[in-house]
């Protein structure tokens, strides 16, 4: 019976624990509960605890060896005790692990509060859509206009490589057919109706032309003068949840294209959203991932300036492939 | 929408992200405990430590420069380290006070407020955690070990010890003394038994981290964060009601200083300060592995003279206008 629990028992839970962290790996299911700068902690752990698992379950445990049940918990110290706490270690993470959605609900995003504007998220730390990571300025920094322009402008031009990633990967099914082909905008092809400026090289384009944005892109944009320029006025594409707008000032027409911003895990990630105008309103439920296509504006509304994407196009579409934003 | 409302896949996304992020980190833990347990002898410990008390107390409070490590893997390492006749006082500093006083945390800290004062934020965060981790080792070095530690948590005959300047360094365990070590037999064999304590000591903490995941996770779910807002404006209750949102929240003190800098707009820096001090000393998942080696008395006595000191500390603060 000893050997069932300081030799089987101990085997069997870290074989349990290696499979779900392997197989949260390598099924693709990480990337809806982790950052990508955790993840690769959780394949050499999965790893290790296979090592660990075989070690353990390939011979008896020495005599002198602390598994002993006299410097263990209180619960380890009876046999009903050792049961429970095997059936602690076991079943809670292999039901999680079995049962877990990839995404919160609803009722998680209206929780945490939609932020529709970055004061509160911080300096930027990830590049999102083409968009340089060191792009925008943080908000609080008590920069002026003129200074956040000649960084933003300097930062784009030195750290942002020719083959920077877009959304490109995040999109799938329709929109991904589009994101995928995504290159940087052709020089010839740099100037668009309406917008004030031509294209700038980091931003990709869909073969239609439209510049593929995301939800951050156009709130950072909202606070630096450099990204909306860059944005402004162009047909722009961006894969979101939509939501009601749930504004009593703003006008009936208007729905929120709503993503959650992770910073560790999905534990503490909060969501994000930009205003879409739409006539009429898509009729699709609440949470529908959508492809939404349409122009980025920057008006002020109430003394406050916002993203508005006047929208020509609203399909539904699948999720990405990272649902979360970083 | 009501305050509280469980949805069951909220949940277990947030407790099996919690535990994903969580376990790599308590695995590392172990492995060193295991490393400590089959290499390291008292006798050295006793070497390495200052002879005066305060002197080594305030060492142990800065250990987290040189060997950083986060709240849920140092409750491992000490554990170890205590069974190996660590002072009390020592093991509580190092404790407390690693998961704040490390180089990572100084960088994330100073990354996430960048822009909020980034610079007065880190070394508020590291000065005010480190003199709150000696000061509470300081206390614990007087208690006596039957007070505040399990039973078998320390090493055993630690009353009649070889003594150092004032601080016990406990004989090890039969069987773990320096000598013992070196006779135990050769390196394979060493690490075999550090593979053993490491995995011992992993399935014991990982029952109390799923336990303190669970309840994070369903506080964390369960509870409409914006009902929090009106508590911002008035700087005590904004402190109190972070202070307590750490506790519930159990985030790793690695990267807690982004969720401070961004989940909570509308509350001030001081509010943000106590939330950084007090989250990685003390929260849900932390009262389950602190009670492996204090007891529950010791455990919430503790907590509730460190939510004290904090709020006082950054209310005081708050009046001086940070």
């Amino acid at each position: 019976m000893t050997s069932i629990f300081t030799r089987w028992i101990p085997s069997v839970t870290l074989a349990v624990w290696s499979t779900v962290l392997l197989g949260s790996y390598y099924s693709g299911r990480l990337t809806a509960f982790l950052h990508p700068s955790f993840r690769p902690g959780v394949m050499v752990a999965g790893f290790v605890l296979a090592a660990l698992a075989l070690f353990v379950g390939s011979r008896e445990t020495p005599p002198e060896c602390c598994s002993d049940a006299s410097c263990t918990h209180p619960l380890s110290r009876s046999k009903a005790g050792r049961w429970i706490t095997f059936l602690i270690l076991i079943l809670p993470v292999s039901i999680a692990a079995w049962l877990s959605p990839e995404q919160f609900s609803k009722q998680a995003f209206e929780q945490r509060g939609i932020a529709t504007d970055v004061t509160g998220l911080g300096p930027r730390r990830v590049q999102p859509a083409g968009v340089p990571a060191t792009a925008a300025t943080p908000p609080g920094a008590g920069k002026t206009e003129k200074t956040e322009k000649t960084e933003t402008t300097e930062k784009t031009e030195t750290t942002v490589p020719q083959s920077s990633a877009p959304t490109s990967k995040a999109v799938v099914g329709e929109a991904a057919s589009t994101a995928e082909a995504a290159t940087p905008a052709p020089a010839a092809a740099k100037t668009e109706p309406g917008a004030a400026e031509p294209l700038p090289d980091y931003l990709q384009r869909t073969p239609e032309g439209y510049v593929i944005v995301e939800v951050l892109d156009l709130l950072y944009a909202v606070q630096d003068s450099q990204l909306r320029k860059d944005f402004e006025g162009r047909t722009v594409q961006l894969v979101a949840q939509i939501m009601p707008s749930k504004s009593a000032t703003g006008p009936d027409n208007r729905f929120k294209a709503v993503r959650m911003f992770m910073t560790c895990c999905a534990a503490d990630s909060r969501p994000v959203a930009t205003m879409v105008e739409a006539s009429p309103l898509p009729d699709l439920p609440e949470m529908t991932w959508v492809s939404i296509v349409g122009k980025a504006t920057f008006p002020v509304e109430n003394g406050k300036r916002t993203a508005v994407i006047i929208s020509t196009s609203v399909q539904q579409t699948k999720p990405p492939e990272e649902t979360m934003l970083f | 929408m009501t305050w509280f409302s469980f949805h069951p896949g909220d949940f277990a996304v947030a407790f099996l992200s919690v535990l994903l992020e969580g376990i790599p980190f308590l695995l590392l833990g172990s492995l060193i405990s295991g490393l400590v347990d089959a290499f390291v002898a008292p006798e050295r410990l006793a070497r390495i430590l200052p002879k005066n008390p305060v002197a080594a107390i305030c060492v142990s409070g800065l250990l987290g420069l040189i060997f950083p490590m986060c709240e849920c893997g140092s409750v491992v390492v000490i554990r170890r380290f205590l069974r190996k006749g660590l002072p009390v006082g020592c093991a509580v500093t190092y404790m407390l006070g690693a998961p704040i006083v490390s180089p990572v945390v100084a960088l994330s800290t100073f990354a996430a407020f960048k822009g909020q004062q980034p610079l007065e934020m880190t070394l508020m965060r590291l000065g005010i955690g480190f003199l709150l981790a000696v000061a509470v080792g300081l206390i614990f070095q007087k208690l006596p070990n039957a007070a505040v530690l399990q039973p078998g948590a320390d090493a055993a005959g630690s009353v009649s010890t070889p003594s150092r300047g004032g601080l016990k360094i406990a004989p090890a365990p039969a069987g773990l003394g320096e000598a013992a070590l070196d006779a135990q037999g050769d390196f394979w064999s060493k690490l075999q038994r550090s593979i053993y304590s490491a995995c011992t000591d992993f399935l014991d903490v990982a029952v109390f981290f799923i336990i303190g995941a669970a309840i994070t996770s369903l506080l964390g779910t369960a509870v409409d964060r914006t009902v929090l807002e009106p508590l911002a404006a008035n700087p005590l209750t904004a402190i109190l009601t972070l202070m307590v949102a750490a506790v519930a929240l159990a985030l790793c003190s690695t990267t807690d200083a982004f969720i401070a800098a961004t989940s909570f707009p509308a509350f001030p820096m001081t509010a943000k300060l106590a939330f950084l001090l007090f989250g990685p000393m003390f929260d849900l998942k932390l009262y389950w592995l602190y009670g492996l080696l204090f007891k529950r008395k010791a455990v919430i006595l503790m907590a509730l003279g460190l939510f004290a000191a904090v709020a006082l500390i950054c209310w005081r603060l708050a009046i001086l206008g940070f």
